[in-house]
Protein backbone atom coordinates (compact mmCIF):
# COMPACT_ATOMS: atom_id res chain seq x y z
CA UNK A 1 0.00 0.00 0.00
CA UNK A 2 1.40 3.35 -1.03
CA UNK A 3 0.09 5.29 1.94
CA UNK A 4 1.25 8.81 0.93
CA UNK A 5 -0.29 8.40 -2.55
CA UNK A 6 -3.57 7.16 -1.08
CA UNK A 7 -3.64 10.09 1.33
CA UNK A 8 -3.01 12.53 -1.53
CA UNK A 9 -5.81 11.01 -3.60
CA UNK A 10 -8.13 11.07 -0.59
CA UNK A 11 -7.28 14.72 -0.06
CA UNK A 12 -8.50 15.36 -3.61
CA UNK A 13 -11.82 13.71 -2.71
CA UNK A 14 -11.14 10.15 -3.92
CA UNK A 15 -13.32 8.07 -1.61
CA UNK A 16 -11.95 4.73 -2.89
CA UNK A 17 -8.43 5.72 -1.85
CA UNK A 18 -9.70 6.78 1.55
CA UNK A 19 -11.57 3.49 1.94
CA UNK A 20 -8.33 1.60 1.34
CA UNK A 21 -6.83 3.54 4.24
CA UNK A 22 -9.91 2.69 6.31
CA UNK A 23 -9.44 -1.01 5.63
CA UNK A 24 -5.81 -0.75 6.66
CA UNK A 25 -6.44 1.03 9.97
CA UNK A 26 -9.95 0.06 11.03
CA UNK A 27 -8.75 -2.72 13.37
CA UNK A 28 -6.41 -0.59 15.53
CA UNK A 29 -8.85 2.32 15.45
CA UNK A 30 -11.72 0.07 16.50
CA UNK A 31 -9.58 -1.51 19.24
CA UNK A 32 -8.79 1.86 20.79
CA UNK A 33 -12.48 2.72 20.69
CA UNK A 34 -13.39 -0.67 22.17
CA UNK A 35 -10.91 -0.36 25.04
CA UNK A 36 -12.06 3.17 25.81
CA UNK A 37 -15.79 2.64 25.44
CA UNK A 38 -15.80 -0.86 26.92
CA UNK A 39 -18.53 -2.25 24.68
CA UNK A 40 -18.99 -3.01 21.02
CA UNK A 41 -21.87 -0.80 19.90
CA UNK A 42 -20.46 2.44 21.24
CA UNK A 43 -17.01 1.45 19.95
CA UNK A 44 -18.41 0.84 16.46
CA UNK A 45 -20.27 4.16 16.51
CA UNK A 46 -17.15 6.03 17.63
CA UNK A 47 -15.06 4.30 14.96
CA UNK A 48 -17.53 5.19 12.22
CA UNK A 49 -17.68 8.78 13.45
CA UNK A 50 -13.89 8.90 13.50
CA UNK A 51 -13.54 7.77 9.87
CA UNK A 52 -16.24 10.15 8.66
CA UNK A 53 -14.53 12.99 10.53
CA UNK A 54 -11.15 11.91 9.11
CA UNK A 55 -12.50 11.98 5.55
CA UNK A 56 -14.06 15.40 6.03
CA UNK A 57 -10.87 16.81 7.57
CA UNK A 58 -8.22 14.95 5.62
CA UNK A 59 -7.08 18.17 3.95
CA UNK A 60 -5.92 19.35 7.37
CA UNK A 61 -3.55 16.39 7.64
CA UNK A 62 -0.02 17.77 7.26
CA UNK A 63 2.18 14.70 7.32
CA UNK A 64 3.56 12.70 10.24
CA UNK A 65 2.09 9.45 11.47
CA UNK A 66 -1.24 8.88 9.75
CA UNK A 67 -2.08 6.24 12.34
CA UNK A 68 -1.38 8.72 15.15
CA UNK A 69 -3.59 11.28 13.39
CA UNK A 70 -6.41 8.73 13.18
CA UNK A 71 -5.90 7.81 16.84
CA UNK A 72 -6.32 11.42 17.85
CA UNK A 73 -9.58 11.59 15.89
CA UNK A 74 -10.98 8.38 17.37
CA UNK A 75 -9.96 9.51 20.86
CA UNK A 76 -11.94 12.72 20.33
CA UNK A 77 -14.91 10.74 19.03
CA UNK A 78 -14.80 8.58 22.17
CA UNK A 79 -14.50 11.70 24.33
CA UNK A 80 -17.62 13.14 22.66
CA UNK A 81 -19.50 9.89 23.15
CA UNK A 82 -18.51 9.70 26.82
CA UNK A 83 -19.67 13.29 27.33
CA UNK A 84 -22.99 12.41 25.68
CA UNK A 85 -23.27 9.43 28.03
CA UNK A 86 -22.75 11.68 31.02
CA UNK A 87 -25.56 13.91 29.82
CA UNK A 88 -27.76 10.78 29.48
CA UNK A 89 -26.75 8.63 32.45
CA UNK A 90 -29.47 6.02 31.76
CA UNK A 91 -27.81 4.84 28.53
CA UNK A 92 -24.45 4.67 30.31
CA UNK A 93 -25.89 2.45 33.00
CA UNK A 94 -27.43 0.21 30.36
CA UNK A 95 -24.07 -0.15 28.66
CA UNK A 96 -22.38 -0.97 31.95
CA UNK A 97 -24.99 -3.60 32.75
CA UNK A 98 -24.54 -5.19 29.34
CA UNK A 99 -20.84 -5.29 29.89
CA UNK A 100 -21.15 -6.76 33.37
CA UNK A 101 -23.37 -9.48 31.92
CA UNK A 102 -20.79 -10.21 29.24
CA UNK A 103 -18.16 -10.87 31.88
CA UNK A 104 -19.51 -14.36 32.39
CA UNK A 105 -19.35 -15.30 28.73
CA UNK A 106 -16.43 -15.67 26.40
CA UNK A 107 -15.82 -12.88 23.92
CA UNK A 108 -16.45 -14.28 20.43
CA UNK A 109 -14.76 -11.41 18.72
CA UNK A 110 -11.25 -11.93 20.04
CA UNK A 111 -9.18 -12.80 17.01
CA UNK A 112 -6.71 -15.37 18.32
CA UNK A 113 -7.91 -18.80 17.19
CA UNK A 114 -4.66 -20.74 17.48
CA UNK A 115 -5.11 -21.55 21.18
CA UNK A 116 -6.72 -24.52 22.84
CA UNK A 117 -10.31 -23.83 23.97
CA UNK A 118 -9.29 -23.78 27.66
CA UNK A 119 -6.46 -21.35 27.07
CA UNK A 120 -8.75 -19.21 24.94
CA UNK A 121 -11.38 -19.19 27.69
CA UNK A 122 -8.78 -18.19 30.28
CA UNK A 123 -7.47 -15.44 28.10
CA UNK A 124 -11.00 -14.25 27.49
CA UNK A 125 -11.77 -14.20 31.20
CA UNK A 126 -8.58 -12.30 31.93
CA UNK A 127 -9.23 -9.86 29.09
CA UNK A 128 -12.77 -9.25 30.30
CA UNK A 129 -11.58 -8.82 33.89
CA UNK A 130 -9.01 -6.28 32.74
CA UNK A 131 -11.59 -4.51 30.61
CA UNK A 132 -13.90 -4.44 33.63
CA UNK A 133 -11.15 -2.79 35.67
CA UNK A 134 -10.55 -0.29 32.85
CA UNK A 135 -14.25 0.54 32.70
CA UNK A 136 -14.24 1.46 36.38
CA UNK A 137 -11.64 4.18 35.83
CA UNK A 138 -12.61 7.83 35.43
CA UNK A 139 -12.85 8.72 31.72
CA UNK A 140 -9.70 10.84 31.62
CA UNK A 141 -7.55 8.18 33.29
CA UNK A 142 -9.18 5.43 31.24
CA UNK A 143 -8.34 7.15 27.98
CA UNK A 144 -4.79 8.01 29.02
CA UNK A 145 -3.93 4.46 30.10
CA UNK A 146 -5.45 2.91 26.95
CA UNK A 147 -3.44 5.22 24.71
CA UNK A 148 -0.29 4.58 26.73
CA UNK A 149 -0.40 0.86 27.48
CA UNK A 150 -2.76 -0.56 24.85
CA UNK A 151 -1.81 1.63 21.91
CA UNK A 152 1.76 2.28 23.11
CA UNK A 153 1.67 5.97 22.34
CA UNK A 154 4.25 8.17 24.04
CA UNK A 155 3.31 10.91 26.50
CA UNK A 156 3.71 13.68 23.91
CA UNK A 157 1.28 11.99 21.49
CA UNK A 158 -1.19 11.36 24.29
CA UNK A 159 -0.99 14.98 25.40
CA UNK A 160 -1.76 16.05 21.81
CA UNK A 161 -4.60 13.57 21.42
CA UNK A 162 -6.20 14.55 24.72
CA UNK A 163 -5.29 18.24 24.40
CA UNK A 164 -3.77 18.43 27.88
CA UNK A 165 -0.34 19.22 29.31
CA UNK A 166 2.37 16.58 29.55
CA UNK A 167 2.28 16.74 33.36
CA UNK A 168 -1.44 16.01 33.30
CA UNK A 169 -0.82 12.93 31.18
CA UNK A 170 1.83 11.68 33.64
CA UNK A 171 -0.50 12.20 36.57
CA UNK A 172 -3.50 10.53 34.88
CA UNK A 173 -1.48 7.49 33.87
CA UNK A 174 -0.01 7.09 37.37
CA UNK A 175 -3.43 7.37 39.01
CA UNK A 176 -4.93 4.93 36.51
CA UNK A 177 -2.21 2.41 37.26
CA UNK A 178 -2.75 2.79 41.01
CA UNK A 179 -6.46 2.08 40.60
CA UNK A 180 -5.84 -0.82 38.21
CA UNK A 181 -3.38 -2.27 40.70
CA UNK A 182 -6.07 -2.34 43.33
CA UNK A 183 -8.66 -3.74 40.92
CA UNK A 184 -6.28 -6.42 39.59
CA UNK A 185 -5.60 -7.60 43.14
CA UNK A 186 -9.26 -8.72 43.26
CA UNK A 187 -8.75 -10.86 40.14
CA UNK A 188 -5.42 -12.37 41.18
CA UNK A 189 -6.54 -15.90 40.28
CA UNK A 190 -6.88 -14.87 36.64
CA UNK A 191 -3.39 -13.45 36.39
CA UNK A 192 -0.35 -15.58 35.55
CA UNK A 193 1.61 -16.43 38.72
CA UNK A 194 4.56 -14.23 37.80
CA UNK A 195 2.28 -11.21 37.44
CA UNK A 196 0.16 -11.59 40.55
CA UNK A 197 0.00 -8.29 42.33
CA UNK A 198 0.30 -7.59 45.99
CA UNK A 199 -1.87 -4.48 45.80
CA UNK A 200 0.13 -2.84 48.56
CA UNK A 201 3.12 -0.61 48.74
CA UNK A 202 3.43 3.03 47.61
CA UNK B 1 5.70 14.43 42.02
CA UNK B 2 4.57 11.49 44.17
CA UNK B 3 6.51 8.22 44.31
CA UNK B 4 3.76 6.56 42.29
CA UNK B 5 4.00 9.19 39.55
CA UNK B 6 7.80 8.90 39.59
CA UNK B 7 7.65 5.10 39.27
CA UNK B 8 4.97 5.26 36.55
CA UNK B 9 6.95 7.76 34.50
CA UNK B 10 10.12 5.74 35.14
CA UNK B 11 8.40 2.66 33.77
CA UNK B 12 7.51 4.57 30.59
CA UNK B 13 10.99 6.07 30.35
CA UNK B 14 9.56 9.56 30.69
CA UNK B 15 11.71 10.88 33.54
CA UNK B 16 14.34 13.59 33.34
CA UNK B 17 17.89 12.19 33.87
CA UNK B 18 18.13 13.75 37.35
CA UNK B 19 14.82 12.22 38.53
CA UNK B 20 15.71 8.94 36.91
CA UNK B 21 19.04 8.72 38.76
CA UNK B 22 17.31 9.59 42.01
CA UNK B 23 14.62 6.90 41.72
CA UNK B 24 17.12 4.26 40.61
CA UNK B 25 19.22 5.05 43.66
CA UNK B 26 16.18 4.63 45.93
CA UNK B 27 15.07 1.42 44.20
CA UNK B 28 18.37 -0.24 45.14
CA UNK B 29 17.52 -0.07 48.85
CA UNK B 30 13.74 0.32 49.13
CA UNK B 31 11.97 -3.07 48.80
CA UNK B 32 8.51 -1.48 49.02
CA UNK B 33 9.32 0.73 46.06
CA UNK B 34 10.61 -2.32 44.19
CA UNK B 35 7.31 -4.18 44.77
CA UNK B 36 5.28 -1.24 43.56
CA UNK B 37 7.38 -0.98 40.42
CA UNK B 38 6.93 -4.70 39.81
CA UNK B 39 3.15 -4.32 40.13
CA UNK B 40 3.03 -1.39 37.73
CA UNK B 41 5.16 -3.32 35.25
CA UNK B 42 2.80 -6.31 35.50
CA UNK B 43 -0.19 -4.04 34.79
CA UNK B 44 1.56 -2.58 31.76
CA UNK B 45 2.38 -6.03 30.44
CA UNK B 46 -1.16 -7.26 30.95
CA UNK B 47 -2.65 -4.28 29.16
CA UNK B 48 -0.26 -4.69 26.25
CA UNK B 49 -1.14 -8.35 26.08
CA UNK B 50 -4.84 -7.65 25.66
CA UNK B 51 -6.02 -9.50 22.58
CA UNK B 52 -6.87 -7.59 19.45
CA UNK B 53 -10.62 -7.37 19.01
CA UNK B 54 -12.02 -8.00 15.56
CA UNK B 55 -14.18 -5.13 14.27
CA UNK B 56 -17.83 -6.20 14.01
CA UNK B 57 -18.14 -4.77 10.50
CA UNK B 58 -16.34 -2.79 7.85
CA UNK B 59 -16.13 0.95 8.41
CA UNK B 60 -15.55 1.91 4.79
CA UNK B 61 -17.54 4.96 3.80
CA UNK B 62 -20.31 5.03 1.23
CA UNK B 63 -20.68 8.06 -1.04
CA UNK B 64 -24.22 8.78 0.15
CA UNK B 65 -23.24 8.71 3.82
CA UNK B 66 -20.40 11.16 3.22
CA UNK B 67 -22.67 13.42 1.15
CA UNK B 68 -25.40 13.44 3.76
CA UNK B 69 -22.90 14.08 6.50
CA UNK B 70 -21.12 16.84 4.64
CA UNK B 71 -24.42 18.60 4.01
CA UNK B 72 -24.65 22.29 4.65
CA UNK B 73 -24.05 23.24 8.27
CA UNK B 74 -27.07 25.21 9.47
CA UNK B 75 -25.88 25.81 13.01
CA UNK B 76 -23.93 29.07 12.37
CA UNK B 77 -26.83 30.46 10.33
CA UNK B 78 -29.33 29.52 13.02
CA UNK B 79 -27.11 31.08 15.69
CA UNK B 80 -26.77 34.31 13.68
CA UNK B 81 -30.50 34.50 12.98
CA UNK B 82 -31.29 33.90 16.65
CA UNK B 83 -28.91 36.70 17.65
CA UNK B 84 -30.49 39.14 15.15
CA UNK B 85 -34.01 38.20 16.25
CA UNK B 86 -33.01 38.63 19.92
CA UNK B 87 -31.56 42.11 19.22
CA UNK B 88 -34.67 43.19 17.30
CA UNK B 89 -36.93 41.81 20.02
CA UNK B 90 -34.94 43.66 22.70
CA UNK B 91 -35.14 46.88 20.63
CA UNK B 92 -38.91 46.64 20.23
CA UNK B 93 -39.38 45.87 23.92
CA UNK B 94 -37.16 48.87 24.78
CA UNK B 95 -39.21 51.08 22.46
CA UNK B 96 -42.37 49.88 24.13
CA UNK B 97 -40.95 50.56 27.58
CA UNK B 98 -39.86 54.02 26.41
CA UNK B 99 -43.38 54.71 25.19
CA UNK B 100 -44.95 53.54 28.44
CA UNK B 101 -44.20 56.75 30.39
CA UNK B 102 -45.75 58.84 27.59
CA UNK B 103 -48.83 56.70 27.62
CA UNK B 104 -48.92 56.91 31.40
CA UNK B 105 -48.75 60.70 31.15
CA UNK B 106 -51.69 60.68 28.76
CA UNK B 107 -53.59 58.40 31.05
CA UNK B 108 -52.75 60.62 34.00
CA UNK B 109 -55.23 63.23 32.84
CA UNK B 110 -57.84 60.67 31.85
CA UNK B 111 -58.27 59.22 35.34
CA UNK B 112 -58.61 62.76 36.63
CA UNK B 113 -61.51 63.24 34.26
CA UNK B 114 -62.71 59.67 34.09
CA UNK B 115 -64.58 59.61 37.39
CA UNK B 116 -66.08 62.93 36.48
CA UNK B 117 -68.10 61.72 33.50
CA UNK B 118 -69.89 59.04 35.48
CA UNK B 119 -70.50 61.30 38.39
CA UNK B 120 -71.36 64.19 36.20
CA UNK B 121 -73.68 62.12 34.02
CA UNK B 122 -75.46 61.01 37.16
CA UNK B 123 -75.58 64.54 38.35
CA UNK B 124 -76.84 65.64 34.99
CA UNK B 125 -79.59 63.05 35.12
CA UNK B 126 -80.65 64.34 38.47
CA UNK B 127 -80.34 67.85 37.28
CA UNK B 128 -82.69 67.39 34.37
CA UNK B 129 -85.34 69.50 36.04
CA UNK B 130 -82.99 72.40 35.74
CA UNK B 131 -83.25 74.06 32.43
CA UNK B 132 -80.81 76.33 30.84
CA UNK B 133 -81.41 78.76 28.14
CA UNK B 134 -79.01 80.54 25.96
CA UNK B 135 -78.24 84.06 26.72
CA UNK B 136 -76.01 86.72 25.44
CA UNK B 137 -76.16 88.76 28.57
CA UNK B 138 -72.69 89.09 30.06
CA UNK B 139 -74.21 89.76 33.46
CA UNK B 140 -75.57 86.25 33.61
CA UNK B 141 -72.12 84.69 33.42
CA UNK B 142 -71.43 85.34 37.05
CA UNK B 143 -74.76 83.83 37.94
CA UNK B 144 -73.89 80.68 36.02
CA UNK B 145 -70.61 80.34 37.78
CA UNK B 146 -72.19 80.69 41.16
CA UNK B 147 -75.33 78.70 40.54
CA UNK B 148 -74.06 75.71 38.63
CA UNK B 149 -71.03 74.76 40.58
CA UNK B 150 -72.59 74.61 44.04
CA UNK B 151 -75.48 72.55 42.74
CA UNK B 152 -73.58 69.33 42.42
CA UNK B 153 -72.69 68.70 46.07
CA UNK B 154 -76.33 68.83 46.98
CA UNK B 155 -77.45 66.58 44.18
CA UNK B 156 -75.83 63.47 45.53
CA UNK B 157 -72.61 61.86 46.58
CA UNK B 158 -71.90 60.64 43.08
CA UNK B 159 -71.68 64.15 41.80
CA UNK B 160 -69.17 65.15 44.40
CA UNK B 161 -66.22 64.11 42.27
CA UNK B 162 -67.26 66.31 39.46
CA UNK B 163 -68.17 69.25 41.59
CA UNK B 164 -65.24 69.00 43.95
CA UNK B 165 -62.86 69.30 41.09
CA UNK B 166 -62.72 73.01 40.55
CA UNK B 167 -59.69 72.65 38.27
CA UNK B 168 -61.74 70.56 35.87
CA UNK B 169 -64.97 72.38 36.26
CA UNK B 170 -63.97 75.99 36.45
CA UNK B 171 -62.13 76.40 33.13
CA UNK B 172 -64.95 74.73 31.32
CA UNK B 173 -67.41 76.78 33.16
CA UNK B 174 -65.52 79.84 32.09
CA UNK B 175 -65.37 78.67 28.53
CA UNK B 176 -69.03 77.92 28.40
CA UNK B 177 -70.09 80.89 30.42
CA UNK B 178 -70.91 83.22 27.58
CA UNK B 179 -73.44 80.80 26.23
CA UNK B 180 -74.98 79.47 29.41
CA UNK B 181 -77.45 80.91 31.79
CA UNK B 182 -79.53 79.27 34.43
CA UNK B 183 -83.20 80.15 34.24
CA UNK B 184 -83.97 78.69 37.62
CA UNK B 185 -83.30 80.15 41.00
CA UNK B 186 -79.82 79.41 42.13
CA UNK B 187 -80.58 77.19 45.12
CA UNK B 188 -80.42 73.47 44.80
CA UNK B 189 -83.64 72.94 46.72
CA UNK B 190 -85.45 74.91 44.15
CA UNK B 191 -83.86 72.97 41.36
CA UNK B 192 -84.85 69.59 42.72
CA UNK B 193 -88.30 70.85 43.55
CA UNK B 194 -89.06 72.08 40.04
CA UNK B 195 -90.49 69.10 38.13
CA UNK B 196 -90.98 70.48 34.64
CA UNK B 197 -88.16 71.90 32.77
CA UNK B 198 -88.76 74.40 30.04
CA UNK B 199 -86.56 74.66 27.08
CA UNK B 200 -86.64 77.98 25.41
CA UNK B 201 -86.22 77.94 21.64
CA UNK B 202 -82.95 79.31 20.62
CA UNK B 203 -80.43 78.81 17.75
CA UNK B 204 -77.63 78.84 20.24
CA UNK B 205 -76.78 75.43 21.75
CA UNK B 206 -78.06 74.97 25.25
CA UNK B 207 -75.60 73.27 27.53
CA UNK B 208 -75.61 72.70 31.25
CA UNK B 209 -72.23 72.64 32.90
CA UNK B 210 -72.25 69.16 34.43
CA UNK B 211 -73.51 67.59 31.23
CA UNK B 212 -70.99 69.36 29.11
CA UNK B 213 -68.19 68.36 31.44
CA UNK B 214 -69.30 64.76 31.22
CA UNK B 215 -69.59 64.88 27.48
CA UNK B 216 -66.18 66.43 27.08
CA UNK B 217 -64.59 63.88 29.37
CA UNK B 218 -66.37 61.00 27.70
CA UNK B 219 -65.24 62.22 24.33
CA UNK B 220 -61.68 62.95 25.38
CA UNK B 221 -61.09 59.57 27.00
CA UNK B 222 -62.02 57.39 24.02
CA UNK B 223 -60.14 59.64 21.67
CA UNK B 224 -56.95 59.38 23.69
CA UNK B 225 -57.45 55.62 24.11
CA UNK B 226 -58.02 55.25 20.41
CA UNK B 227 -54.91 57.30 19.74
CA UNK B 228 -52.89 55.01 22.02
CA UNK B 229 -54.46 51.88 20.61
CA UNK B 230 -53.76 52.82 17.03
CA UNK B 231 -50.07 53.41 17.87
CA UNK B 232 -49.64 50.49 20.30
CA UNK B 233 -51.33 47.87 18.19
CA UNK B 234 -48.65 47.52 15.48
CA UNK B 235 -45.98 47.56 18.19
CA UNK B 236 -47.73 44.81 20.10
CA UNK B 237 -48.06 42.73 16.95
CA UNK B 238 -44.37 43.29 16.19
CA UNK B 239 -43.47 42.12 19.71
CA UNK B 240 -45.62 39.00 19.39
CA UNK B 241 -44.24 38.18 15.94
CA UNK B 242 -40.61 38.75 16.92
CA UNK B 243 -41.08 36.80 20.16
CA UNK B 244 -42.53 33.86 18.24
CA UNK B 245 -39.72 33.95 15.68
CA UNK B 246 -37.13 34.12 18.46
CA UNK B 247 -38.72 31.17 20.25
CA UNK B 248 -38.75 29.07 17.06
CA UNK B 249 -35.13 29.95 16.23
CA UNK B 250 -33.93 29.05 19.75
CA UNK B 251 -35.79 25.73 19.54
CA UNK B 252 -34.30 24.99 16.08
CA UNK B 253 -30.78 25.86 17.30
CA UNK B 254 -31.12 23.51 20.27
CA UNK B 255 -32.47 20.72 18.07
CA UNK B 256 -29.66 21.21 15.53
CA UNK B 257 -27.01 21.06 18.27
CA UNK B 258 -28.54 17.97 19.86
CA UNK B 259 -28.72 16.28 16.46
CA UNK B 260 -25.12 17.13 15.68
Amino acid sequence: MDEPALIQHAQRGDLDSFNRLVMEYQTPVYNVAYRIMGETDSAADATQEAFISAYKNIRSYRGGSFKGWLMRIVTNACYDELRRRKRKPASSLDALTDHELNLDSSDPQITSHAELPEAHAERSDLALAIQNCLNRLPDDQHMAIVLCDVQEMDYGEIAKAMRVALGTVKSRIARARAKLRECFSHHAELLPAEYRLEGKGV
Amino acid sequence: MTDLELLSAYLDDQLAPKDRAQIESRLKTDSKLQRTLADLRAIKIQLRALPTVKPPRSFTLKPESVRSRSAFNWIPILNGSTAVAAILFAAVISLDLFRAPLAARQEFSAPMQAPAPEAAMKAADQLTPATVTPTRTPAAVSAVATSTVPVAPNVGGAAAGAAESPKAATPQAQALAPAVRSTQPSTSDQISATPTPTLSPSPTPTISLPTSTATTAVIVAPVSAAAQGSAASPLLWTEITLGSILFILIALSLIARAWK
